[in-house]
């Protein structure tokens, strides 16, 4: 279908909804929900953005006011309009809360998950703690959020407090939810990496990736190639790692997931610059930065220019080197990563 | 009543900025319904120096879309490291790029940015420049006419162009909906908000609106507009009445009805009486249930053939009561709930088997399948 005719249909489709919308029931609204996760599965967000601005302006009810912020919100989140989606999902938290809809969790944990990538961790945390008091009799929820934080303890390089979440992650989450139980196994294949327990962190992201292949999950399947070309790489196979590394890029430019794309030119950075490919690692990671700043990625900057202190450094350019650990000391200092100062070379400390 | 503004603004020697949404929507140049294409209007009417960097920078946008357009998609231009491929088309500075864009055009991920990135970097600068414009030729005024057509650009305007507007710029948005109905995020703007409902005509602007549209003779054009009281939709009816009946005498027949809809119907009712309209009168009455009409719509709620369906179409789409529409034609908001109200008043049974057919239709136009209707 060429895009003008998936534009015409989806006309059709909108006049279709808004003339069954009904102001008390779901009629019309499970339709535009079902279309609305279907585009969003093949990463067209313009026309998930239609959809929702479509509906929004008939006279809903609170609780398709909380369904469609809900949508809002997560396209903003997958397009980086970081600002517009933590607003979409409070005003989706806030619909929900005024039709008595016990989704506070759910909420609670994207909207955290947010100031995660924006590299604001204490709000994260915050967040993910409301959402665990939120879904105390709810074992899905209490899954999730274990899930998210030990992302959050992962990024933070508290391996135990990690482990322990995405070990409490999976239990709940086995029997219930084959998406996010693959995605906290693939966290906790992470954590293993980081411990060195390189076999299992392989084992473990090669079963979520079939789980992912299964669900169809593309995004899931790019950090799944991700995770192994990332042992890959710390078993020093920088070649292997770069031909999954490219693999996983190619899924998430196919998928406009730019915010993957990011971490994944971060990382073949590091892997050209084992390679001693010092240019072409360079460029990478110029690249991922631009990325990081384009988004607000604090944390993923911080890490980039960091990099970018110990490449220059490794390629004997001390004094470009010296002048990239002060712009990288500035951003860490002022976000409070100082944790990433730590892996400068002793002569750029 | 767009128009209007924008000579009383130039009159004044105020600076406008206009731009039409359902042109740019609808347009027939091709163009995408981006925030690009309303700053270009924009800037297309501000003829101020001041605006120079900005169209700079569009000059270069431009450069770059006809650059991935003449690939055949940004895939074309870049391997998968980012880096072009041999061979590949890529603007040098004689074809007007500036370095910046030269830059941005040597890696991949660096143009996906710049295109991404655009509409804000354009809106930004834009306004830039307005403030620029403020300084050397005093407050500009900006007009978006017909806001109802703005849809999924509804949140640019509010979270982006309106927050970076000079703090001077008067931006005037006509349209037919409440701004916090299409969007609540407006209710955010409330403190610089000044919503206004249009007045009716004054009588001068009701005669120039009639003299405009053929009645010349000072009587008639006193017993039309105190008939219609300047109220636009009356005005509207009124016209077509006599494109219809190829006079306006007809309209004297309302002169001692009072209340607007009254008035309204009885136009509609003998619009719908004229010869011309009597071929089409069950196809508009039938088909006002619909967002818009086209031989499809016809078909289908009429439960005619497609040729049938055709040459009603035809006869329908030449007269005055509709206006044309990417998919067909389309009726006035108004007149579209005046005609439901006689076709429910005929039968409510048969209005909500109706509902079922088009529902039905614009269901499977729209791609559900049976089981998801």
């Amino acid at each position: 279908m060429s895009d003008n005719e998936s534009a015409e249909q989806l006309e059709y489709f909108i006049a279709h909804v808004r003339l069954i919308l009904d102001g008390t029931t779901m009629q019309g609204l499970d339709v535009w929900a079902q279309r609305f996760s279907e585009l969003r599965q093949i990463s067209e967000f313009d026309l998930c953005q239609r959809l929702a601005n479509a509906i929004r302006s008939a006279d809903l009810p609170e609780h398709a006011l909380g369904v469609v912020r809900y949508g809002e919100g997560w396209l903003y989140d997958r397009m980086g309009k970081w600002p517009e989606a933590v607003k979409a999902y409070e005003a989706s938290l806030a619909a929900f809360r005024r039709a008595s809809i016990p989704l506070d969790a759910t909420l609670l944990m994207q909207i955290g998950s947010i100031h995660q990538d924006q590299g604001d961790w204490p709000k994260a945390r915050d967040a993910y703690q409301a959402a665990v008091t939120a879904a105390a009799d709810d074992p899905h929820g209490l899954g999730l959020a274990h899930n998210n934080l030990g992302g959050l303890a992962l990024i933070s390089d508290d391996l135990t407090a990690a482990e322990q979440h995405y070990a409490e992650a999976r239990d709940l989450l086995r029997d219930r939810d084959k998406r996010n139980f693959a995605a906290a196994t693939h966290g906790l294949a992470g954590v293993h990496r980081d411990q060195g327990r390189l076999q299992e962190a392989q084992d473990l992201d090669v079963e979520c990736l079939a789980t992912f292949q299964a669900l169809a999950d593309m995004n899931g399947v790019a950090a799944a190639v991700g995770g192994i070309a990332l042992t890959h790489l710390y078993a020093g196979q920088p070649q292997v790692a770069i031909h999954n590394l490219e693999i996983a890029l190619q899924i998430s430019l196919d998928g406009k997931d730019h915010v993957a794309v990011n971490r994944t030119l971060s990382n073949l950075a590091i892997a050209y610059q084992e390679l001693s490919e010092h240019g072409t690692a360079l460029d990478y990671l110029h690249q991922a930065i631009d990325g990081y700043r384009e988004v607000q990625d604090r944390h993923g900057e911080s890490v980039a220019l960091v990099n970018l202190a110990r490449f220059l450094f490794a390629n004997g350019d001390t004094v470009a080197a010296a002048q990239a650990r002060d712009v990288a000391r500035a951003m860490c200092e002022r976000y409070g990563f100082l944790q990433e100062l730590r892996r400068l070379p002793p002569e750029l400390h | 009543m767009f128009h209007q503004f924008v000579a009383a603004g130039k009159r004044r020697a105020t600076t406008i900025g206009y731009a039409d949404i359902a042109e740019i929507r609808y347009g027939s140049d091709g163009r995408p319904f981006t925030p690009v294409e309303i700053l270009r209007a924009f800037a297309a009417t501000v003829e101020h120096a001041e605006l120079h960097a900005f169209r700079r920078e569009l000059l270069d946008f431009d450069i770059a879309t006809a650059t991935v357009q003449a690939a055949g998609g940004v895939t074309n231009l870049y391997g998968v490291g980012g880096r072009p491929h041999p061979g590949a088309v890529l603007p040098d500075a004689a074809t007007g790029a500036s370095p910046r864009l030269r830059d941005h055009l040597s890696n991949r991920f660096a143009l996906d940015r710049y295109f991404r990135q655009a509409p804000d970097r354009l809106t930004a600068t834009f306004c830039d420049n307005l403030a620029a414009v403020t300084e050397a030729a005093g407050v500009p005024v900006l007009l978006l006419d017909t806001y109802e057509e703005i849809a999924e650009l509804d949140d640019w305007v509010c979270q982006r162009l309106v927050p970076n507007l000079p703090g001077e710029t008067r931006f005037v948005m006509l349209g037919r909906h409440q701004l916090t109905k299409t969007n609540i995020d407006w209710i955010d703007h409330q403190r610089i908000l000044d919503a206004r409902p249009l007045p009716e005509l004054s009588e001068d602007e009701a005669k120039s609106y009639l003299r405009h549209h053929g009645l010349t003779d000072a009587t008639a054009l006193h017993a039309v507009f105190g008939v219609t009281g300047g109220y636009p939709l009356l005005l509207v009816l009124a016209r077509v009445l006599a494109t219809e009946s190829g006079g306006w005498a007809t309209i004297d027949e309302l002169r001692h009805d009072r209340d607007r809809e009254t008035i309204a119907r009885g136009l509609l009712d003998r619009i719908l009486r004229e010869e011309r309209a009597a071929r089409i009168r069950e196809v508009l009455e039938t088909c006002s249930i619909a967002p818009w009409i086209n031989p499809g719509i016809i078909g289908v709620l009429l439960d005619v053939p497609p040729s049938t369906a055709l040459q009603l179409y035809t006869e329908l789409a030449v007269h005055s009561l509709v206006s044309r529409h990417p998919h067909g034609v389309v009726l006035h908001d108004k007149i579209r709930e005046l005609l439901q109200v006689r076709l429910r008043y005929a039968g409510e049974i048969q209005y909500k088997d109706r509902m079922t057919v088009l529902a039905n239709h614009l269901a499977q136009r729209g791609g559900l399948t049976d089981e998801r209707q």
